[in-house]
């Protein structure tokens, strides 16, 4: 296990540029927040006396949804192979380190726009996929290939930049892949503010400016009929634990390759003043097993900024008059 | 290098292997791997918007004349809590920009590398590595 790893880690500085090594070697390692709660440490309670999940929470890590395969059965780092996974990983996604032009221009920008994260979740979990055991979202079911292809054809009936409608829903400013749910760490502003009252817990999701309105108090799901691009979320508390659980969605948002079948449970769980655990299943047809997450969220400081998103939306322009270059230089060569 | 503008068609021959790709939209879909340039000019406004931040500048030409061009950023969320505000970039800064034009040949560009004219210095010095930001 260990040779693999360092195997694994060896390769990944050839590729990533060894000129940042020489930095990178002497950054002090950082804290570690500790994820379990201290003996002398009460859990918060709102007003109305349900636990307090409220503040501002970060799910930033470098951590990978699976593990990568070099790593096999692995399933902990220790701290010392931590540190040099983290060392080696940002140093492969530094934007500023120059490369080939062609995917150099996908890099996009200077690095000091993104904000990726440098560290991995703080219990060394080699994945964010906690079981199955080895790390990796399951197979699809023959449902879930069936899914896949009519999602396809779908796609296929209309060009790659016909218009606007042909576009992500990411880059249509809808929807943000990471936004979920289940909600996972992206390249930037990852960040959440919790809000509750009586009967409800509300996320505000900065990217891409999202709010997740749960009830919970114990109402049922919408009628099946209603499709929602976040689902419809049902929330209770277990003992400390914020459950909730999210069906009802729609077909044209899936997550590593769900159906519009998934039945979501997300656990949410403050184990200490600045830790809040955040764990999710999926249960979906569409895999031939169930799976599940988990993501540490840490507390933050600053606050959430407003991430508007088809107000300043120039870069549809630029994709699709880029598409109708394209267009008329094959022409052109016909 | 006092030239005011220079289109640079830059062969690199370093090649590495998979890189994590990723931004609000595919760079490629927007921006010529052919069409490197480099553009030297004055900061006209910084529209500090999501999904994505645009630097205006004005670029002399060799005639004497001036094109205005937009260079393409990330979000400007997170240069906000690193305390980078409207002041941070003002108006009048002369810059250097090394990227890549629009594919439809719009004055548009994708800012690889941004720095400033006056020393070289890199505009949003730093980065997400350990240690990075302390060479600002």
């Amino acid at each position: 296990m260990l040779r693999n790893f360092v195997v694994f880690g060896s390769a990944t500085a050839a590729l990533a540029g060894l000129a940042l090594l020489p930095i990178l070697g002497q950054a002090p390692p950082q804290r570690r927040p500790a994820v379990n709660a201290a003996k002398s440490w009460k859990a918060p309670r709102t007003v109305d006396g349900a636990p307090s999940l409220e503040g501002r929470w970060t799910n930033v890590t470098i951590t990978p949804l699976q593990r990568p395969a070099t790593l096999a059965t692995k399933e902990f780092f220790t701290e010392a192979e931590a540190q040099v996974y983290e060392r080696e990983t940002v140093t492969r996604n530094n934007a500023d380190v120059r490369v080939a032009a062609d995917q150099d221009v996908g890099k996009a920008y200077n690095d000091f726009w993104w904000d990726r994260g440098n560290q991995v979740v703080p219990t060394l979990r080699t994945s964010l996929i906690v079981d199955p055991s080895d790390g990796r979202v399951p197979a699809l079911s023959d449902f879930g290939k069936q899914v896949q292809q009519e999602r396809a054809a779908i796609r296929r009936l209309r060009g790659a930049s016909d218009g606007p409608e042909s576009r992500s829903l990411a880059e249509r400013c809808i929807l943000w892949p990471t936004g979920g749910p289940p909600m996972m760490p992206s390249f930037y502003n990852n960040n959440y503010q919790i809000v509750q009252s009586p009967g409800y817990v509300a996320i505000y999701i900065e990217m891409i400016h999202d709010v997740r309105v749960i009830p919970t108090d114990g109402r049922p799901h919408l009628p099946q009929s209603m499709r929602l691009w976040m689902g419809d979320p049902v929330g209770h508390w277990e003992g400390g634990t914020l459950v909730v659980e999210t069906t009802n969605f729609s077909a044209d948002n899936p997550f590593n390759g769900s159906s519009k079948d998934m039945k979501l449970i997300e656990k949410f769980t403050r184990t200490n003043e600045d830790v809040l655990m955040y764990e999710f299943t999926v249960n979906d047809p569409a895999f031939v097993r169930p799976w599940t997450a988990q993501i540490p969220m840490t507390a933050i400081a600053e606050p959430l900024y407003e991430y508007a998103c088809n107000e300043g939306n120039y870069a549809m322009e630029g994709i699709l008059a880029g598409a109708r270059r394209d267009e008329k230089q094959a022409a052109q060569q016909k | 290098m006092r030239k005011t503008f220079a289109l640079v068609f830059a062969g690199v021959g370093l090649m590495l292997g998979t890189l994590p790709v990723g931004a609000h939209h595919a760079f490629a879909a927007e921006f010529d791997a052919s069409r490197p340039l480099i553009l030297k000019g004055t900061v006209v406004k910084w529209e500090q918007i999501n999904p994505h931040s645009w630097i205006h500048l004005d670029v002399k030409n060799p005639d004497g004349t001036v094109t205005r061009w937009m260079v393409e950023g990330g979000s400007p969320n997170s240069l906000y809590r690193l305390g980078f505000t409207r002041d941070s970039l003002p108006k009048g800064t002369e810059i250097v920009v090394d990227g890549y034009q629009a594919k439809d040949g719009a004055n548009r560009a994708v800012g690889k590398d941004l720095t400033f004219a006056k020393d070289g210095k890199r505009l949003f010095m730093g980065g997400s590595a350990p240690g990075a930001a302390g060479d600002q």
